[in-house]
Parts: C-alpha cells; structure tokens; sequence
C-alpha cells in the first residue's frame, strides 16, 4: 500500500510563550517492509535553530526551537510511505517462550541478546508480579511464543475497553490493569509490562493506522489519529513480529511504522519544553490517505 | 553454552570477613610502636592535654564556620543538614603508598573514560564478552539518548573521585567510584586550609603536598576543552542551587576556580548555542561544569525529571557547541556493578594489570556468580546495582532467616539490581575527641582528573570517618566528621610546591556583564518587593491590633472596623471573609504566626528567605544575620498569643526591617543588583499604598477613623499632623501620601525613585523592551499629574505598575528578546 501522510499537531498556549525547544520523532521508519521515500516537517512559527540526528533506537529524530512571542505553535508532517505485504511465521512453529527469556541471558551481545535492551522496566513501563500473573495464563509452559502473545493479545483486547476517557497521558500502566479501560498507548505498555515481567524482550512502536470510512461514505478530513502497537522478539529466526492489542490483530499494510523505543517516553512524536506559557491546548489531526503512486 | 563464562568477573583472591578481622591500625603497628609516615605527628598528638585538645577541636569549628558562613544557607532554609564537621588530625598517606595508590588512580581514570567511549559508542565491550549486556540495558544511569555523542574535548570523565578504604592488612582498596558530578573537592580544600593552618609547624616540617596546582590545571583543562572557541572561552559551574548539601561547597569551589555559579534557570539555549542570561543580555558559555549530575540537565530529553534543567542543553552538547564535564551519562560508571569487570578489561584493552585492588563486589545479574554468592551472603552487604532503595544497603549477618529467605526470593526476581560488597572492616586511623585520641575507620575519597598530558592526581582528598562497627557501605553519605588528607613528602623529595592560588584575575571582554546574572537581579527584585510587602502587613496588623486592645468605646470599634477595611483592601484577607468581633484576635494573631495562613507574614517570611538564599553571596554576612532572626521574630509564639504579645512581636519586626532598609541604604554598593532590589522595594511600596488608597476612595473617603489607619499604617499621621493641625480630611490624605514628592511614603516619591534607577540600568537604552519600559513608566507618571483622585484611578495606577513589573522581568530576567554578545 501506498499512502500520503499530513500528522499536524497544534498547541494554543493559555498566554504568550517566549522561547519554547522541541523534539520530534514523526519521520516513518525506512525498514525491511516499508519505505519513505519523501519527508518533510513544516512548523509554525518558523524556527531558529534545528538539528536532526538519528537515536540510539535508530529513529531520526528532529529538534527545533522557537524564540519570539508565539500563542500557537503548528507542526504539519508530511510523508510518502509504501508498506509491503510481509508474511508472518506459523505462531505455533516459533520457538517456547521460555527458550527466548532465556537466550537473553548470554551474557555477551549476539543478535538475540541485543533485544535484551527491551526486556527490563523503563521510564513508564514497570515489571511485577501482577502483570506477570495476569499474563501466566497464556504464557503455560513451552507454549511457542508468537501464539501465547496472541493469546495475550486477544485477552487484552476482550478484557479491556476502549476509553479515551478513562485514562490520560500520565495515567500508570498499573491503573490501566485495575481499570480494564484505556487507549493504544495504554494497552501497548500494559502489554510490555506484562510480557518484560515474564523476562521477554518487547518493544513499543508508534505510528499511524489507516482507517476505512463505513462502505459508501467518504473519507472524513483528519480522521486517522497516530497509534502505538508492540513489537515482541519471537527468536533468531522469526526476529521481532507486531502485534496490535488495540485491535487484536498482527499489523499489515495498514500500519505505518514511525519510531520505537523502550516506551511512549522514548518515542513521542512531539514534546516540548515552553517558557512563559500558562495552559495549553492540543490538537491532533492525523490523514493516512492511500495513494496509487508515490 | 560456552559464551556464558565469557564475561564472568574474574575471582580475586577471596577477602576476608569482618568477623575474622582487627581492623588495620595507621598509627601504631602490630609492636605498638609508631609507624614510620607518624614519626611526627604521632608522638605529638598523644601528648596533647584535655584542654588542647578541646582548644583544637573549638578553633576548627570555629574556622570552619567562618568559611562556611560566607556559603553555608541550606541549614537556615529548609533545614537540608549542616555543615560537616572537621577533626584537625589528618589522615596520613604515606609517599610509598601515595605513588602507588595514584599510580592506581591514573589507570583507573583512563579505564573507566575508555568504558564511557565504548558503551556511548559501539559497545564492542559487549560484543567481546567483557561486560554483560544486562549491566548496560538494566541501568537507568545508562542514558539511551546521549549514545553516539562524541564529547567535546574527547573524554566523558573530566574528574572522578574514588572512595579507598584500607583492607585489614593496610591495602588501600577501591571502594566505589564517583563520576556524575564528584563532590568533596571544595570541602577537601576548605578542610586544608584549616589544618595546615591549626598544625602549620608540622605541616610545613612534613612537608606536605599541595593542592593548588591541582586547581590550576583543573581550570586550564576546563578552559581548553572547547578549543574551536578560541583561549578566552566561558566557562560556568552548574550547581542545582541553594537546597542541595553540597551547595556552599559549590560555591566555594566556584570561587576558586574563578566561575561564576549559576542555576540552571540562569541558562537558555538558542539556535543549539548555550548562553548565560545576564542583565546586559546573553553570554555565549563555552563549557559547562556540571554538578547537577545527570539526571535534571534538560527536561526535554529525559523523562520525568518535572521541567528542570536547560532545554536544548543535550542538542547544544550533541552538535558540540559546549563541552559538559563530565559528560551526561559518566554516572554509568558510578555503580559498584560494574567493579568486578574492570580487571579483565584493563588487561585485554590496556594490556596491563589494575593497579588498584577492589573490595570483594559482585553483580547479581548473573546466574553462576548468584549462586555462589547467595551461599554465603553473610559475608556480604547488600546493596542496589543503580537506582537508590531505601530498603538498602543491609548487613547480610544482621538478617533473620525469615528476612533473609524475602530478600533472596527479591533478589531471584530482578537480580540486575542488586550488589553484593564484602563486609569488610576499613582501616582507622587517629581521632581527636573529648577524651583522648581514639581510633577509627576511615574513608579517603581521592580526585583524579584527565588532562591533555594524562591523568593528574590531587596531592590529598577528603576523609570521613566512620563509627567501629559500623559497615563502611553503610555510613551516611553526608554526616559525620571529617578530615584533610596529608601526603608527606619522602626523604630528599625537594619538589617545590605551590599553595592554593587564588585565580588570575579574569582576562574578560565583559566583566560587568557577568556580575549579575538576571536569575540573581530577579531574586534581589522580589527581595525588595517581599520586604515591603512585610512591612506593609506588619505595620496593618499593628494599627488593627492597637485599636482591638482596651476599653471597647464607640470611636475605637469604629476605628477597628476601618482597619479590617484596610486589611481586606491590602489583600491580607480574601474579600469575603467576614471577621466575627469575637474572632478577630484569632484570625489577626494567625496572620501574624501561623505558618500556614496564605498571605500571613511567616508565609511571606519564607517567600523573602527563599528569595534571598538564592542571591545569598550578594547578600553580606550582616543582613543574612538580620534575616535569619527575621524568621525567629515569629516562631514560638505559642498557639493564642495576647494582644501585647503580638504586639511586641510585630514592633520587633519593623525594627528589623528597619535595619534591613538601613543596610540596604548605607552597606551595598550601588550595583545593578543593589538597583533591582532598590525598585522592587519601590514597586510594591506604590502598589501597597495603592491599594489602601483606593479602599478609602471606594468604602468610605469620608470616614475619619479609615483615614487615621491609612495615616497609621503609611507611618504619616505625624507629618499630616504637623501640617493640617485637624481630623484627617480624603483630599489632603490623598496628598500627603500620593502626590507628595517628598514624603518617603507617598506614591509619586517612589516613582521618582524608579525613574532614577532606570536611568542606571545596564544594558543598551534602545534595546528590546527597554524604551517601551521607560515610556510606560512616564504614562504611570501621568496619573500623579492628573486631579482626579477616585479608586478607579487608583486601581489602574496598580494595574500599569504591575504591567510594568511584568515589562522588567520580560526584558530583563526571561530574555524573551534575543540580544547576544
């Protein structure tokens, strides 16, 4: 699939801000199974200062400033992306579970316990005996990998609801497992809680998903919004495979890749630090539109 | 599974446990006699008297807190701690085992800023087996973002401290390392001139090392580290600021080293260059000593540290427009975790053995060293591999067997976390105290710096002392007392040595420029305006409470009333709050010592202490005092003080506000700072009287006894009197303490004032906000020409006054116009 993507995000500030530093990770992902040949950042005001290099995740990563009284800033992403079919190895053909905890283990780095980086808590991704418990179930012994994490992931998906009013950026992953409720970013931490509290390597990944408008009406403006999925390593061989507890499947063509990292907190499309500003608003508007050609 | 051996510590020679141990003695040997490097000192400390040694021990403190003083204000606000305290004896290092130890102490530098390289870099040292990947990937100090950076200058560690302790057979031994920001140079400093000046006869005779020149290429290294920048480069000490215990230590150090001290705050960054905030504009700073450590130097590019540090600092850092020393992400280093490792990597990656022993540690992280490790975990302390736990450090030996079965099962779930470090029992040395010279262990914290001809190593250190018994793992990391170190020169070891230099004077293109950071002018501006609003409480509450007291006749209720009035319109109370008669003495007396009634004086107290702590070296040693008992004015007041008693506490508070003004008029020099805090006195003062101005214009311009409050609390019915001889009538009140140039109290006089000083402002007159600063002032001047003399004319006098106070901090201390020099 190919598709033209417009991320734009803009901040009204309560009272002017003087000077304000940002960070942006909103470039797709060149990767074995997609690719961005066209990507360009358009922000409002224009800054001053800018810099992109690329994290130790391997996501490129954009830093302006701003300086000069401003009330709004306006970051508009635009990006070409084609993602490619891949194929996905028979769940019940990877390797036990326990065999990839393990091999993470070695104590020298080899391309298996490099994704050992993966396994341990981070900023906002705690490990403990709940989320361990809670995953147990699904995890019993030998169970191959890849099939005991879609097992997870069905759980997640039928336990938990989906409520953007029940949780906020800063709500702890241990809050969402009590409140069964939540959003993407929520159920992608929750399940790289429960999956490192088992010892397992898994990582969190950010990007877009394209959504269909019901059969006969037309696409409405500003209708995608960005998402958050996890990536958990299924072994040398399999390597690292999506999965999707948001919508209970394994990400295809419609999911366009942006960044991962440890957590949200590595990898969050804009952040930003302002001087002078009381509150603020945010608002998002995210176009995954399916192109013929690049 | 041959690869799991691969990055296995090497064993070292099993160390033995505390039980089976008498600690090593420095001073006496085994045949009680003195050793060689106490042949001095020795027989001369133990024939000291009682009395000499009381003498000793008075003077040191004494001294100390003379030095202190000047820094030292984190135990008066907030109560952090206090100073630590010094024992005159010094720890002696012999020169054989000086050579050896900083021999030790050189490698052991090269080693770890080799370790730094690799893992920020590509981390073949995990490739190769010599550290397990889990120690990188489970430590939080490990910073993922700043891997790739190359420093400017080339090396992650600038200066390192090692803690030492002597095994029980006399070795010094490799403790922990410290690499984020070592601290305890400036208190080794400070301890040495106290010393070498208590014992000056034999530090001369010992000849002992100094430490000056340590400083000096300290400073010349720092200077060089940006070198693109040319060999005037500016160079600043970060401090996390006036809370942190270390904080006078900083200063001191700052002062030696002649840089100036700054708070992140004092700091921006633009276009990825850093710059210093100062009033005349922004300075370029080239290099950036950083003792905030790694966590809090910019919120936008580590998580959950609540918005301090500089945003964009790691971006300036990463394109190298500044060198940070030491680097952000050299606490890494810091964990003892990473101590068993150091052996093998210094033979394959130095081809020579370490140098420099180490107390028995190991890492949990690993399966086979766990197991040996948790069969005799009564060996050992338990401590945390990263992150601090308040549950940690624990002695193994002291656990029950329940306890114990908890803390394995712990450690079996997340073993990256933990440490374990033999118990040992550290080497003591001599320790004056009261009743005689005793013996006790010791810690010697020694500093290594990286210079561009190698590793330099201070002649000395700092030693803290511990208790016998007591696990040195365990000893708090910021009490007890400590001692100088001294290294005796060897027989016929001639080296000329310097003293502690004070600094050249500073060759610099703007050296009014860096006097008064803004951060320091915006402190000493709400300093004046806190202390007037103070006094403007103080001196309400007096009137009300002079006319609660006595008979109850009609005139003195009246007069009451007026003053609560006063008290609502100078936003003392909130508006709605309704004082029942049999009330007012409780709310009154709450505002007066209950520290937490928002707007009452102990709350502004602390707002004016908070204020002046951060400006605190621009602040003399007198008015700190002053300060100081400000505070104590309104503690101990006892829950329902009597009128009189209040009475007394608020005459006691003008007077040392008094003396405060006093101080302020005839002991500063008229600085730029000085001028700050001259028109924040000035500006709340017209606000104050502002707002009871427009009070009596709005409820009641008629009523005789508000206008006698008014002339009360503006301490002005003696003027008024002298000229009108009557009751107080609106219109000549209005002018006495509005339109009165000349009555230090009025309005207009304090717009004179503000006009005076902005005309000596620093900075360019046509710059930024600057013009518009001075056009709105003469707008304010406007309504004192005018007649009309209602509230509404009142209430917008406040509001441009406040516009105005806004206009000076956004020109002046948040510098949201750009003017680089």
């Amino acid at each position: 699939m190919k598709y033209r993507l417009v991320h734009r995000t803009k901040y009204t500030y309560a009272g002017a801000v003087s000077v304000s530093h940002h960070l942006a990770r909103l470039a797709p992902r060149t990767l074995p199974g997609q690719r961005c040949p066209w990507h360009e950042l358009e922000i409002h005001p224009v800054p001053v200062g800018r810099g992109v290099h690329v994290d130790s995740f391997g996501n490129v990563t954009s830093y302006f400033e701003i300086e000069g009284k401003h009330e709004e800033l306006e970051v508009i992403a635009h990006s070409l992306v084609e993602v490619f079919p891949t194929s996905h190895p028979d769940p019940m053909a990877t390797p036990p579970w326990e065999q990839i905890r393990d091999a993470c283990l070695l104590e020298r780095l080899t391309p298996g316990s490099q994704a050992g980086a993966f396994r341990f808590a981070s900023p906002m991704v705690p490990c403990g005996r709940d989320f361990r418990d809670f995953a147990s179930v699904e995890f019993s012994p030998g169970r191959p990998i890849l099939a005991a994490t879609i097992g997870l992931t069905a759980k997640i998906f039928h336990e938990f609801k989906f409520d953007p009013r029940a949780t906020d950026v800063s709500t702890p992953v241990e809050e969402v497992l009590k409140r069964k409720a939540g959003v993407c970013q929520d159920f992608a931490h929750l399940m790289l809680a429960c999956l490192r509290s088992l010892g397992l390597p898994a990582r969190y990944v950010s990007g877009y998903l394209e959504t269909r408008p019901p059969p006969g009406k037309p696409k409405l403006t500003g209708a995608d919004a960005s998402h958050a999925w996890v990536s958990v390593f299924c072994g040398e061989e399999a390597g690292w495979i999506d999965i999707d507890p948001t919508n209970n499947i394994i990400p295809g063509e419609r999911h366009i890749t942006v960044a991962w990292g440890r957590d949200f907190s590595d990898v969050s499309p804009l952040r930003g630090v302002t001087l002078g500003a009381g509150g603020q608003k945010l608002h998002v508007a995210v176009d995954v539109i399916p192109v013929a050609d690049l | 599974m041959a690869d799991i051996s691969r990055s296995l510590p090497e064993t070292p020679p099993r160390q033995m446990p505390a039980a089976a141990n008498v600690p090593w003695n420095d001073v006496h040997g085994t045949d009680g006699q003195f050793r060689g490097h106490w042949n001095e000192l020795g027989p001369v400390i133990y024939r000291w008297s009682a009395e000499e040694r009381n003498g000793l021990a008075k003077s040191a403190a004494r001294m100390l807190a003379d030095l202190g003083t000047t820094f030292n204000v984190y135990s008066d606000v907030g109560g952090v701690g206090r100073p630590y305290e010094l024992d005159p004896i010094p720890l002696l290092v012999s020169s054989e085992e000086w050579s050896r130890v900083s021999a030790g102490l050189k490698q052991r530098i090269r080693l770890l800023d080799l370790v730094l390289t690799d893992l920020y870099g590509p981390q073949k040292l995990l490739k190769d087996g010599l550290i397990p990947p889990d120690l990188v990937n489970a430590s939080p100090a490990f910073l993922q973002h700043v891997r790739g950076v190359q420093p400017a200058g080339g090396h992650h560690l600038l200066t390192t401290g090692c803690d030492l302790v002597r095994s029980p057979s006399g070795n010094w031994l490799v403790l922990r390392d410290h690499t984020s920001a070592p601290g305890g140079i400036g208190q080794a400093l400070e301890n040495r001139s106290v010393t070498s000046s208590l014992l000056g006869e034999h530090f001369e005779r010992m000849r002992i090392a100094r430490l000056g020149e340590f400083l000096d290429t300290e400073r010349t290294s720092l200077q060089g580290l940006l070198p693109s920048r040319g060999d005037m480069p500016n160079v600043v000490f970060l401090t996390p600021g006036f809370r942190h215990p270390s904080y006078f230590e900083h200063a001191y150090k700052a002062r030696l080293l002649g840089f100036p001290l700054v708070e992140a705050a004092d700091l921006t960054v633009r276009e990825r260059r850093l710059f210093l905030k100062t009033l005349a504009g922004l300075r370029r700073i080239d290099v950036v000593v950083n003792r905030i450590g790694d966590d809090g130097l910019d919120p936008l590019e580590h998580w959950g540290q609540g918005g301090v540090g500089v945003p964009g600092l790691i971006e300036s850092w990463r394109s190298g427009n500044v060198a940070i020393a030491n680097a952000p992400g050299a606490g890494f280093c810091a964990s003892p975790a990473l101590m068993p490792f150091l052996p093998a990597i210094s033979r394959k990656w130095l081809g020579e053995d370490i140098k420099l022993p180490f107390v028995e540690t190991w890492w949990l992280g690993q399966h086979a060293i766990r197991k040996k490790v948790l069969d005799e975990l009564h060996r050992f302390i338990l401590m945390p591999a990263f992150k601090s736990d308040p549950l940690l450090p624990i002695k193994c030996s002291t656990l029950t067997l329940s306890a114990k079965k908890q803390w394995i099962a712990t450690i079996e779930s997340r073993p990256h976390d933990f440490v374990v470090q033999l118990d040992l029992t550290p080497g003591e040395t001599a320790s004056l105290e009261k009743a005689g010279i005793r013996s006790r262990p010791v810690v010697w914290r020694a500093f290594t710096q990286n210079t561009e001809n190698g590793a330099v190593v201070l002649p000395g250190g700092l030693a803290r002392m511990g208790k016998s018994g007591q696990a040195v793992q365990l000893w708090p990391s910021h009490a007890g007392f400590t001692k100088d170190v001294w290294i005796p020169a060897a027989d016929g070891d001639g080296t000329a040595r310097m003293e502690v230099r004070t600094p050249r004077p500073n060759k610099d293109r703007h050296p009014s420029a860096l006097e008064v950071p803004s951060r320091i002018a915006e402190q000493l501006y709400w300093v004046g305006r806190y202390a007037e609003r103070i006094e403007l409480a103080t001196r309400l509450l007096r009137v009300a409470l002079r006319n609660l007291g006595g008979e109850t006749g009609r005139l003195q209720q009246e007069k009451f009333t007026a003053c609560l009035t006063l008290i609502r319109g100078g936003q003392l109370l909130p508006k709605n709050v309704i004082i029942q008669p049999s009330q007012a003495l409780k709310t009154l007396g709450g505002l007066i010592h209950d520290s937490s009634a928002r707007g009452g004086i102990p709350s502004l107290l602390r707002a004016l202490l908070m204020n002046a702590a951060a400006a605190r070296d621009r602040l003399s040693d007198d008015t700190w005092r002053l300060f100081n008992r400000l505070e104590g004015v309104v503690h101990g007041l006892g829950i329902n003080p009597s009128v009189s008693t209040l009475l007394a506490t608020l005459d006691q508070l003008i007077l040392h506000l008094s003396a405060f003004s006093g101080m302020q008029a005839e002991n500063m020099t008229r600085g730029q700072g000085w001028r700050f805090l001259e028109v924040g006195r000035r500006t709340e003062r017209s606000l104050g009287c502002l707002g009871l101005l427009e009070t009596s214009a709005r409820d009641g311009n008629e009523s005789a006894p508000l206008l006698d409050a008014l002339l009360e609390t503006c301490d002005s019915s003696m003027t008024y009197r002298r000229r009108h001889f009557s009751r107080p009538r609106f219109h000549e009140v209005v002018d006495l303490l509005f339109h009165d140039t000349t009555n230090p109290r009025a309005v207009a006089y304090q717009v004179s004032v503000i006009h005076h000083e902005l005309d000596r402002f620093a900075g360019d007159p046509e710059f930024g906000l600057f013009p518009k600063i001075r056009e709105h002032l003469n707008e304010i001047g406007k309504f004192l020409e005018g007649q009309s003399v209602d509230s509404e004319t009142f209430g917008a006098m406040s509001g441009a006054l406040e516009q105005f106070s806004d206009m000076l901090t956004q020109h002046y201390f948040s510098h949201s116009v750009r003017r680089v020099y």
